[in-house]
């Protein structure tokens, strides 16, 4: 925060364009707030709107089957049309912890704040989105010939335990950075908390193999122990990246910089010493 | 070799294998024939639990960690065989 | 190394560059939360294995008969062998004896690798027998929750091969670290010891 600048008003809509002025780190907690508000219009998709949450018996039949998206059709339509929207949000999430890593006093750490923003794109994808496209569109035509529905069903369970790769290897590298930070960005023993988030995503491998029991895409160990552990560490995870903004310094002169950056013929000057590029040559 | 011996560690060492040798014998006391039986199983439960704690208490030393966590680890494994025993017979 | 935490930038009050300064001796720091959870969480997958059980128990009595109780009686002991000789290391740290510590380090060590072959030759005669992951839900739980087992052992044999790194440097030495890494690895020892009666005891 710049000392000229104002004291803050009070009022939601005063206090709020004070800190989009003034405060140098609004971008982090406008990235910071996507994090609740994504995840919680998820869980409302997932468990509330299409029912695809618990996960239902992977051991349906063809006609058991044809019931569930005859039955959710409109739901299920629903809830991944408001998500196929507001998923991308959590772009904004990862690039902040991509970008919190690659502040860290750590070795390579622009590399691995990449890797993480990479794997994390690459989970999203497998298993929010692909899991969205089969559900949508098995219940786009649900009077189609009951093999193909079976098939889009498999396909959406399979690809949303499909995630586990990428986020594990994801986990392994935010575990890995806070652990070697020397800088403590984030306490280390939120970095063994990490652990177990990747432990559960590892959990999740058997249900690519059986079709009954605690660890089938519905059971006990794959998804209830799993999702139980995943939700307790993402209620941590919040609050830790909460204070890790707050410590982090803040990204220097951001206006300036800004500024700077839309003149004419000032690169390699001030945006260079400011954002950490190396000059141009002339 | 000094090392092995000092403090309570070879006699905790040398009571936890006792009482695995036992927990064995209970187990398979009737010539490995498969039978039911509730009884023996919460025994050798209950034994591993308590081979547990010595091992959280003793090699762990946990007895001389902070409040938290001598609380916790003794409700694991106050809470474990009772919650294995309602698994198994409900 | 402790001297580059005090860095300016962060803007840190000097009680938090000493806890820094203090976590940074340790890079095992705050494993015992992650002890905790990942007790509990295994307490978790005792419990389902006991409900499965329960629901299943022929099918459970039945496949127990592919276990081989001599593997799993050596493993135990081989387990609780190496858990006396890395509290006698830590003994021996704590005299200042870094040599011999190193030793029983090493010792512990040569025990965990002789877990890992045998485990691994346990299951390797239980395949060929016919009796692998999707035989029934017993062979689930058991490969499952051995193979998570495992895991963890191989991530102990790490942090204890760190930590002989550690003794073995006069530079980089202490306590602390040892304690974290010796609470791992007897934690490894203790899931052994619930998940060898649940599997192998249990009738």
């Amino acid at each position: 925060m710049s000392a000229a600048a104002p004291p803050i008003p009070s009022g939601m809509v005063a206090k709020a364009r004070w800190h989009l002025r003034h405060n140098p780190k609004a971008d982090l907690w406008v990235a910071w707030w996507s994090i609740p508000i994504a995840y919680n219009i998820m869980g409302m998709v997932y468990f509330t709107i299409t029912h695809m949450m618990p996960p239902p018996d992977p051991s349906k039949s063809q006609a058991e089957v044809v019931e569930f998206f005859t039955r959710y059709g409109f739901e299920i339509r629903l809830g991944f049309g408001v998500m196929l929207v507001s998923l991308a949000f959590l772009v904004w999430a990862n690039g902040l912890i991509g970008w919190l890593i690659m502040k860290m006093d750590l070795p390579h750490a622009k590399a691995w704040g990449y890797a993480y923003m990479l794997a994390m794109c690459g989970g999203g994808f497998t298993g929010a989105y692909m899991s969205a496209f089969t559900m949508s569109v098995a219940s786009l035509r649900p009077d189609r010939d009951p093999a193909m529905l079976q098939l889009l069903y498999d396909a959406t369970y399979i690809s949303f335990d499909g995630t586990m790769g990428f986020f594990l290897f994801g986990s392994l590298i935010w575990t890995y950075a806070i652990l070697a930070d020397k800088s403590r960005l984030f306490p280390k023993w939120f970095g063994y908390t990490c652990i177990w988030n990747f432990t559960t995503e590892f959990l999740v491998s058997p249900a690519v193999i059986v079709q009954t029991g605690p660890f089938s895409w519905n059971g006990t160990i794959a998804f209830w122990i799993d999702t139980i552990v995943y939700i307790g560490w993402q209620v941590i995870y919040v609050f830790m990246l909460y204070y890790a903004i707050k410590r982090v310094d803040p990204p220097k002169d951001r206006f300036r910089s800004m500024r700077l950056a839309n003149l004419p013929g000032s690169r390699g000057t001030s945006v260079a010493s400011t954002s950490g590029l190396s000059p141009q040559p002339a | 070799m000094q090392y092995l011996f000092k403090g309570r560690i070879a006699p905790v060492w040398l009571g936890l294998t006792i009482v695995t040798l036992l927990s064995w014998l209970i187990s398979s006391g009737q010539d490995n024939v498969m039978k039911p039986d509730l009884t023996v199983s919460m025994a050798v439960v209950v034994i591993a639990v308590i081979k547990a704690r010595f091992v959280l208490r003793e090699f762990m030393e946990v007895g001389h960690a902070s409040r938290w966590l001598r609380v916790l680890s003794d409700v694991w494994v106050v809470g474990l065989p009772p919650a294995i025993l309602v698994a198994l017979s409900v | 190394m402790a001297s580059t935490n005090a860095d300016s930038s962060l803007d840190l009050t000097p009680a938090e560059i000493d806890k820094a300064q203090r976590h940074d001796a340790n890079p095992l720091d705050g494993i015992w939360i992650f002890i905790v959870g990942d007790l509990f969480i295994f307490g978790s997958y005792f419990v389902t294995y006991a409900l499965w059980r329960n629901w299943q128990h022929d099918v459970f009595l039945s496949a127990q008969r592919n276990l081989n109780l001599g593997f799993g009686l050596f493993n135990t002991m081989v387990l609780l062998v190496s858990s006396w000789f890395l509290a006698a290391a830590l003994k021996a740290m704590r005299a200042a004896d870094w040599d011999t510590s190193g030793r029983w380090t090493l010792a512990t060590m040569a025990c965990g690798l002789v877990f890992v072959v045998s485990k691994i030759s346990e299951w390797t005669v239980e395949v060929g027998h016919g009796f692998v992951f999707t035989s029934n839900m017993f062979s689930q739980f058991y490969f499952w929750t051995t193979g998570v087992h495992l895991l963890h052992v191989l991530f102990g044999l790490l942090a204890l091969f760190r930590l002989y790194l550690e003794v073995k440097d006069p530079t980089c030495r202490n306590v602390a670290t040892a304690e974290s890494a010796a609470a791992f690895w007897h934690m490894v020892d203790l899931l052994w010891l619930v998940i060898f009666a649940l599997m192998y005891l249990t009738r």
